[in-house]
């Protein structure tokens, strides 16, 4: 249970809807007028630290842990200098929209319209990106559910992990600053190299001290509460905020409620200066404990009280909201920020590292249920059974949380991409499901390819079935699809073709990333900048990876080759001539055939024949991949992972040879497609476990609907745990599960006033059921429950 | 791999009319329960009628169905579980049986039978040596009243059950709860002293019976001479109490 506090903050949050605060964009452009001309990573940092001058200052009723980056309590806000242009088209109706609605005051639009947007025409990286991209990628990758990457030229990047470890909690931004001062006092402007790592210490001098100003103008505001405050324990409260706000993050916390105030301060900035997802908190249980345990032996801290603040900390984390296009939220759906918080797993020595804290964060989830942050357990053959034992019981709750990774699979995945061994095994996850490490460089999901396109293409002559257009390549001359291995060869043909231009897409928006986004104050986070004097966004992390091209509908894919492999050539029942007719009308007429397609063999049932497709598919996908490197010469990394991207990529497919009907969902990550899988869960896990997941450096993902019935007994608990074991012991890197009924569902969509609290896992992450639009509620719904007979 | 680890019964040929993964109540840990057709009984309560007759299927060989349990190796090992041979009466398949139980044997998987007691001792005493775990029920103590409602006596049934004890195999005992038929306390008693006097068992599972099976009566075209209706929960509560009052552990799996 949590304390009255947090429930009563919860309730509160949960009654909110999210706004679109415009102070952040008014500073920001304030600062960019008046700094015309100057570096861009310059003009960055300054504009980063005036919004920390001059955004408004709010301490909420009851709060321990303080911030906001808007003067709502839920908060999104508009980063006019990646895009605008989406905001001024749609802004009329965030509050209408399905997915993700905002609301929007007359008077804050009116500023957005005359103050903001014209200062920003033709500047932001939107417009960038879309006058260089060129014509033939712009064609299958703007806005088409085929190759999709506009989370990286409608917004900012994020997928950072902040170092505590070795910068923030070592040497605090006070620490930060004096180092970059140190560093500029040896440079003279005497060669380029030079002159551009002198912009950048000076901007990572401004933004440090744009946080500290941040910091300490809590720390006053807190004061003069505390002054006007007639409740004396509030106003202690109000005291010790002031004496907190004060020391951090300028210098490094002493405490345990230093150490998880500096965290929400780090975010804090992290949101104000950029606005992306997936800034992750990284292994909040390896940088916390040591805090917790002072203070336990200084007997300044409980365990209640370090429960509380963490439980605080999770709330902060759900209540700003990234501010995305009608578009974006298709994709990354369920306000859902992707910051995820890593606990459990080995230590850098390869010892087991579960502490209190790992313990108390799965709590935190258990107690108060808020979509962030994206909780993630890191699980390894000396994992301690009561540990494994405790994520069961969570995942028990049926919020989705949290999301289990196999702890090696992790560490080999970031071998294979440069990694140190003692920094391989101190992983932590990005976003949804990316083995990540805090002095990575990385753009975790830079893409999403539509694996069905492919499919669609080679059967259909290049062509869009749904809009008729040559999206793809034309089949060359003479070539006939005399047996399944040409049918594969052509969609692999077409399937490189769009990771050419996913390729193509990507090295464009990095090179004008570096142009016109410099990241300086994310720069002071991340192991490397600082020691390379460059920025993040040119490749200043000590590892630079390479972007991630995820795969989406591997299992479509595999069960309609499968298809054609039964149907076409084996049982000679259809023509692919036939077949593609009846494709074209959505199988209108060919109701049988259609059944046939049905009960060919389905991914997911542990049928060898066809789930070595999907493995032979996601093994060519890699092999492609792996032939391009990205602008600082990285190779691309593949992944399977869902966010909810299944739904809008299958929207623009038409039926596909395993059955399915024109528009209707793809599948997530390795995960069997909704409602074919059903041997069994140990069926559905060997069959994802075949995929090698080990070479998916960007990580993959499956998902499993259990009902609650099967989780009701201690005993169904430990088979729970060992299920998890087994998966893992067979080489994969991720699972979650989602325990709701069918029913719960049902009713939370009739009533979904009574059902505001209720998360489930959507893909990648959990949210709000009742925040879904009707579309992927419906798709939740669908997915495969296991009953037990 | 030396001769004496070949099992020579691979390619025996039986019926097997359903196969469950993931089953979690037919035993410990997760395990693949193999239903192999046809039944010496004819319970009037039965769930599975159309496990009666074992040729409604298609026969399959030692070999194959062993493929199909080994595919969940990995899991059984994570969880300590295996495989649970059920029916329809799976000693009915003698020879079928023991090609798949030495086979599991010599893999190291776990076996579990769940079984009428309804066999020969004499031709089935070797496969009862080799399986782990055995759930067998005890429907009725009186004779007769167990012929009138299942088509054959107890007698051999309470001696094999004997029998499977003395073999030092684990055991637990399942009780069908049927209304009106076994429920009451003098037949609750009699069982619960059987067991006292005769056997060394890790429990008693009640199984209340439940009418999910009555549909399939009709789908085979089969008469159903009696009806049941499902026990309250708080006379099951009472007959699980009166049990453990004879110092005998209640079980749920």
């Amino acid at each position: 249970m949590s304390t009255e506090r947090i429930a009563k903050l919860k309730k509160n949050y949960i009654d909110i809807k999210p706004s679109i605060c415009v102070e952040r964009a008014i500073a920001f452009t304030k600062s960019h007028k008046s700094t015309e001309g100057e570096a861009m990573i310059l003009r960055r940092a300054k504009a980063f630290k005036e919004v920390c001058k001059q955004i408004p200052v709010t301490i909420f009723e009851d709060e321990l842990i303080v911030g906001t980056p808007g003067i709502y309590k839920r908060s999104g806000f508009v980063c006019p200098e990646f895009s605008w242009q989406w905001v001024e088209k749609e802004m009329d109706d965030f509050g209408k929209r399905s997915q993700d609605p905002y609301l929007i005051g007359k008077e804050q639009k009116e500023i957005l319209t005359k103050d903001i947007f014209p200062y920003w025409r033709g500047k932001s990286l939107e417009e960038a990106f879309l006058s260089r991209i060129p014509e033939k990628t712009k064609k299958i990758a703007v806005d088409t559910g085929i190759v999709d990457n506009d989370s990286k030229w409608r917004s900012a990047v994020g997928e950072i992990t902040p170092d505590y470890q070795d910068i923030i909690f070592k040497k605090g931004f006070g620490g930060v600053r004096k180092e970059a001062e140190e560093k500029l006092a040896n440079l003279e402007p005497i060669t380029g190299e030079n002159i551009d790592k002198i912009n950048f210490y000076k901007s990572m001098v401004e933004s440090c001290e744009g946080i500290i100003i941040l910091s300490k103008r809590y720390s006053e505001e807190a004061r003069k509460m505390a002054d006007r405050e007639k409740d004396n324990k509030r106003k202690e409260e109000l005291l010790k905020i002031a004496e907190v706000c004060n020391n951090i993050p300028e210098n490094p916390p002493l405490t345990f409620y230093e150490a998880i105030q500096t965290v929400w301060f780090v975010q804090l900035g992290s949101v104000l200066s950029e606005n992306s997802l997936a800034l992750n908190l990284g292994r909040f249980d390896q940088y916390m404990y040591p805090f917790y345990e002072k203070d336990l032996i200084n007997n300044c801290i409980t365990e209640e009280v370090a429960q509380e603040l963490i439980e605080a900390l999770w709330l902060k984390l759900s209540e700003w909201v990234w501010a995305i296009s009608k578009n974006t939220a298709q994709y990354f759906a369920g306000y859902n920020s992707f910051q995820n918080l890593t606990v459990g797993g080995r230590k850098r020595d390869g010892g087991d590292g579960t502490n209190p804290i790992s313990y108390m964060a799965l709590k935190a989830t258990q107690n108060i249920k808020t979509h962030q942050p994206g909780l993630s357990v890191r699980i390894h053959s000396d994992c301690p059974q009561e540990f494994l034992l405790a994520v069961c019981d969570l995942i028990r709750e049926g919020t989705g949380f949290p999301a289990v990774h196999n702890d090696r699979i992790g560490s080999q995945m970031l071998l294979a991409v440069g990694l140190s061994p003692e920094d391989a095994r101190d992983w932590s996850n990005c976003g949804c499901v990316v083995p990540h490490f805090r002095k990575i460089g990385e753009w975790t999901s830079a893409v999403n390819i539509n694996l069905a396109a492919a499919l669609e293409y080679a059967l259909n002559n290049g062509k869009s079935r749904i809009t008729g257009e040559q999206m793809g390549l034309l089949q060359a001359e003479g070539q006939n699809f005399d047996s399944i291995e040409d049918v594969k060869g052509a969609v692999y043909k077409q399937l490189a073709n769009l990771i050419k231009h996913a390729v193509v897409s990507t090295v464009v928006a990095q090179q004008i990333h570096t142009e016109m986004v410099p990241r300086p104050f994310l720069s002071t986070l991340v192991g490397g900048c600082m020691e390379k004097g460059v920025d993040l966004s040119r490749g200043g992390a000590l590892y630079n990876v390479g972007p991630v091209l995820t795969g989406i509908g591997v299992a479509d894919v595999a069960n309609s080759l499968i298809a054609i492999k039964t149907l076409v050539f084996d049982e000679k029942k259809v023509t692919i001539d036939e077949l593609n007719k009846a494709l074209d009308r959505n199988w209108e007429g060919y109701g049988d055939l259609r059944k046939a397609a049905l009960e060919s063999p389905k991914y997911g049932n542990d049928i060898d024949e066809v789930d070595y497709l999907a493995v032979e598919i996601s093994d060519f996908y890699n092999r492609e991949i792996k032939k391009y490197k990205d602008y600082f010469g990285s190779f691309f990394n593949s992944a399977f992972m869902g966010i909810s991207n299944y739904i809008p990529t299958g929207s623009v497919i038409g039926a596909t040879p395993d059955g399915r009907y024109a528009k209707s969902p793809l599948t997530e990550g390795v995960s069997p497609h909704a409602g074919t899988d059903l041997t069994s869960p140990t069926a559905v896990m060997r069959s994802a476990a075949k995929i090698n997941h080990d070479i998916h450096t960007g990580g993959t993902l499956l998902n499993i609907k259990l009902s609650p019935e099967l989780l009701q007994t201690d005993k169904s608990l430990v088979n729970l745990a060992s299920l998890i074991r087994a998966y893992f012991e067979l080489g994969a890197f991720h699972v979650q599960f989602n325990v709701i009924s069918t029913e719960t569902l049902r009713e939370a969509q009739l009533n979904p006033e009574e059902y505001k609290d209720l998360l489930v896992r959507v893909a990648g992450y959990s949210t709000q059921f009742v925040n879904l639009s009707r579309e992927v509620q419906d798709a939740i719904i669908e997915r495969t429950t296991y009953e037990s007979i | 791999m030396k001769a004496s680890k070949q099992n020579p019964n691979k390619n025996i040929k039986g019926y097997v009319f359903q196969t469950q993964r993931w089953s979690l109540h037919d035993g410990d840990g997760i395990r693949t329960s193999i239903f192999l057709g046809g039944c010496p009984l004819r319970c009037s309560w039965c769930h599975n009628p159309e496990s009666w007759s074992r040729n409604s299927t298609e026969t399959v060989s030692v070999e194959e169905v062993i493929k199909t349990i080994k595919r969940d190796e990995v899991f059984y090992r994570a969880s300590g579980g295996g495989v649970t041979f059920s029916g329809g009466e799976p000693t009915y398949q003698t020879e079928f049986l023991r090609g798949l139980v030495k086979s599991c044997m010599l893999l190291g998987i776990n076996t579990a039978i769940e079984t009428s007691g309804f066999f020969n001792w004499k031709s089935n005493k070797d496969i009862f040596q080799m399986l782990d775990f055995v759930f067998v029920d005890i429907k009725h103590m009186d004779s007769k009243i167990h012929k009138k409602y299942t088509g054959v006596g107890n007698k051999l049934i309470l001696e094999n059950i004997t029998k499977i004890s003395d073999l030092g195999k684990t055991i637990i005992i399942r009780i069908p709860l049927i209304l009106g038929v076994n429920d009451d306390d003098e037949n609750i008693d009699k069982t619960s002293r059987f067991i006292l006097e005769n056997l060394d068992i890790e429990g008693v599972e009640i199984l209340p019976y439940h009418n999910l099976g009555e549909y399939k009566y009709k789908e085979l075209g089969l008469d159903t001479q009696y009806q049941f209706a499902e026990p309250a929960k708080e006379r099951i509560e009472e007959i699980k109490d009166r049990i453990k009052s004879h110092s005998i552990n209640i079980i749920d799996y």
